[in-house]
């Protein structure tokens, strides 16, 4: 159970970096933020899905 | 040194060159800065 703990929060944390990284340059691009809405909404939900599914994890390590 | 400590500290180089890899990122496509 530990590794799936630690594999969530190292998911968690790869996912943060490339939001942090991405959406200010979507936001900037000169496409637009229409081109690449999709992109980032669905990164935002996968981010928050991942910090309750490490929040639900941590319940369960000793 | 320890795991946890080069792990710690690979996360912190991460988060300080985010912010110039932002910049030069939006440079190379040519946003709007």
């Amino acid at each position: 159970m530990t590794i799936a703990f630690q594999s969530a929060v190292f998911a968690l944390i790869a996912i943060s970096f490339l939001l942090v990284i991405g959406v200010p340059v979507a936001l900037a691009s000169p496409d637009g933020w229409s081109s690449s809405k999709n992109v980032v909404f669905s990164g935002v939900s996968l981010w928050i899905g991942s910090v309750l599914f490490v929040g639900i994890l941590n319940s369960f390590i000793s | 040194m320890d795991l946890e400590v080069i792990a710690q500290l690979t996360v912190l180089t991460l988060m300080v060159v985010s912010g110039p890899l932002v910049i030069v990122l939006s440079a190379i496509r040519k946003g709007n800065l």
